[in-house]
């Protein structure tokens, strides 16, 4: 005689309960269990963002069996579950389409490897380190330690620049000189600067380019190369060793300036000054001053 | 008691008990070890490239201390080669012509690794190197950069005190004319060893590279410790000898 049918129906919905909770924590456990494990395998066989994926996937597909058969257990059958579910999933499909668009868009992401966990990032304004890349969205914290989440259908849809993609970095500092500076004495300097600089790479070489004349100065882009790594710290220092050199060297750094026109014949311009006006109107007699770049 | 050592590295062990320190000048370095209770305290600056020896105009000072519960008495000055690969522009490009080899002389600077005891307190170049990468943009290796005379009589090498001198035998076996505007020496994978003449120079294994008409036939070889066999073997290589570096030197040598 088996145990069920001794008991009351009521007291076989509880065993049966009891039974299918059981499953649950079982399911629970082994799930993380395996879940753990995965994260165990080593580096340089499955990188660390196919190693959380995998993490994930376990987890949920066991977890998934094991509530399959908590239903069973419960008396459920799964067919009509099944269906259910189809039904279910559709309704839901129409009901969250933005979180099914995030989640295909997930999907995309992680296939497409553009970015891995620890890369920085620029998504539109935001830039930041990636601290996980989940199936609706990428997290990242900023360099001002905010923790952003950035919804996986703006990635797709986004320009993402991978700032750590690659081991070394270019920064482009654009200086103007005045029109009177030697130019070749300008690149000299500027190169000197950059050979002397030890964050500064030799190769690839530094670069220079004449960028145009502009209103007030001549415009030079000043192209030099570091590690990642060190990519702030040149961008500080070379600013700063640029515009000592240039200061040594006597070359001018020029600030935008207008110079007033007055005609062919270059006449002064008459300049009224009200408070002149009113004493010259009691003296009877004009006043006028010469116009210049600046009132002395 | 301070102990002052100026182009010359301590033969062995410098003993300092504590209250007593020692200066070494040594290439562009200047290092100042002191021995206080439970710490080392080590300061170091370079001297400017361009400044003259002796109006010695240093860099800022960095100053680090190792501290210990049980300190040693003495200090061990060791000289490395560096930790990364040294490409060596000659100052004028090298043209070895087909069917030709020639062996050019080229030095690197050395490292000076301070230990006490068994613990190895810090690593330092003996002058400030610069950076250089080598190879793809994307994916290529972070080198230091240097320049070589690349002389190509022995008895012409000068003997630069803080730096080891690399013999490397290029074997031109394609028919074409081959440019060398820069040597990529691996120094990481290279052994250092100390002549026994009188002025101690430091040479390390020698480097053979035989350039055929591929890539793929084109062979470098590092030599063997028995190529000196009467000097004094100062510090083995970092690195063992990878093959996946050989390729990638190759693509140097042949750009």
């Amino acid at each position: 005689m088996e145990f069920e049918t001794l008991l009351t129906p009521g007291a076989n919905v509880l065993v049966n309960v009891a039974r299918a909770v059981l499953l649950m924590s079982v399911g629970w456990v082994v799930a993380q269990l395996l879940s753990r494990l995965s994260r165990r395998i080593k580096d340089n066989v499955i990188s660390p963002h196919h190693k959380i994926l995998l993490a994930k996937a376990i987890f949920w597909i066991v977890l998934v069996l094991f509530l399959v058969t908590a239903l069973h257990q419960l008396g459920f059958k799964l067919g009509v579950l099944l269906g259910t579910a189809g039904v279910l999933t559709v309704a839901l499909g129409f009901a969250a389409q933005t979180s099914a668009s995030n989640l295909i868009s997930g999907l995309f992401v992680l296939s497409e490897e553009s970015f891995k966990i620890g890369d920085i990032i620029s998504v539109g304004p935001t830039t930041g380190e990636v601290l996980s890349i989940d199936l609706l969205s990428v997290k990242l914290r900023t360099y001002d330690n905010i923790y952003v989440r950035i919804p996986n259908e703006t990635i797709i849809k986004s320009e993402v620049k991978t700032i750590t993609k690659f081991p070394i970095r270019r920064f482009d500092l654009v200086v103007g000189i005045a029109y009177r500076t030697n130019i070749e004495h300008a690149r000299q300097v500027l190169l000197d600067v950059a050979r002397d600089n030890p964050l500064c790479l030799d190769e690839p070489e530094p670069l220079i380019i004449l960028q145009g004349f502009n209103a007030s100065s001549i415009d030079i882009m000043f192209a030099i190369w570091s590690t990642r790594e060190n990519f702030l710290a040149l961008r500080n220092s070379m600013q700063e060793e640029v515009k000592t050199a240039f200061d040594r060297a006597g070359i001018e750094i020029p600030f935008p300036h207008m110079t007033f026109y007055t005609g062919a014949d270059c006449a002064p311009l008459p300049i009224k000054l009200v408070g002149d006006t009113e004493q010259a109107q009691q003296q009877d007699k004009p006043v006028e001053r010469n116009a210049g770049f600046s009132e002395e | 008691m301070s102990v002052v050592f100026t182009k010359t590295l301590p033969d062995a062990e410098v003993p300092l008990a504590i209250g007593e320190s020692m200066r070494l000048e040594f290439g562009q370095l200047l290092l100042d070890i002191s021995h206080n209770p439970f710490e080392w305290i080590l300061r170091y600056s370079y001297r400017h490239k361009q400044a003259d020896e002796h109006e010695a105009e240093h860099g800022p000072e960095t100053v680090l201390r190792y501290v210990f519960d049980k300190s040693e008495q003495a200090v061990a000055i060791t000289a490395m080669l560096a930790d990364r690969a040294v490409v060596s522009r000659p100052l004028s490009p090298i043209s070895l012509m087909a069917d030709a080899s020639t062996q050019v002389f080229i030095s690197t600077p050395l490292y000076l690794a301070v230990n006490t005891g068994s613990h190895r307190m810090i690593e330092l170049p003996t002058a400030r190197l610069s950076d250089t990468w080598f190879g793809d943009k994307s994916a290529g290796e972070l080198c230091y950069s240097d320049t070589t005379r690349a002389r190509l009589d022995p008895s012409a090498v000068e003997n630069l005190y803080f730096k080891a001198v690399t013999p490397v035998t290029i074997k031109n076996q394609s028919h074409r004319q081959l440019l060398l505007d820069r040597i990529n020496v691996p120094v990481p994978m290279l052994q250092l060893f100390r002549m026994p003449a009188a002025d101690k120079s430091f040479v390390t294994t020698s480097i053979t590279v035989t350039l055929s008409e591929t890539v793929e036939e084109t062979r470098i070889q590092l030599g063997s410790a028995q190529e000196h066999r009467d000097a004094e073997l100062i510090s083995p290589a970092r690195k063992p000898q990878k093959k996946q570096f050989l390729y990638r030197a190759i693509d140097l040598f042949l750009s």
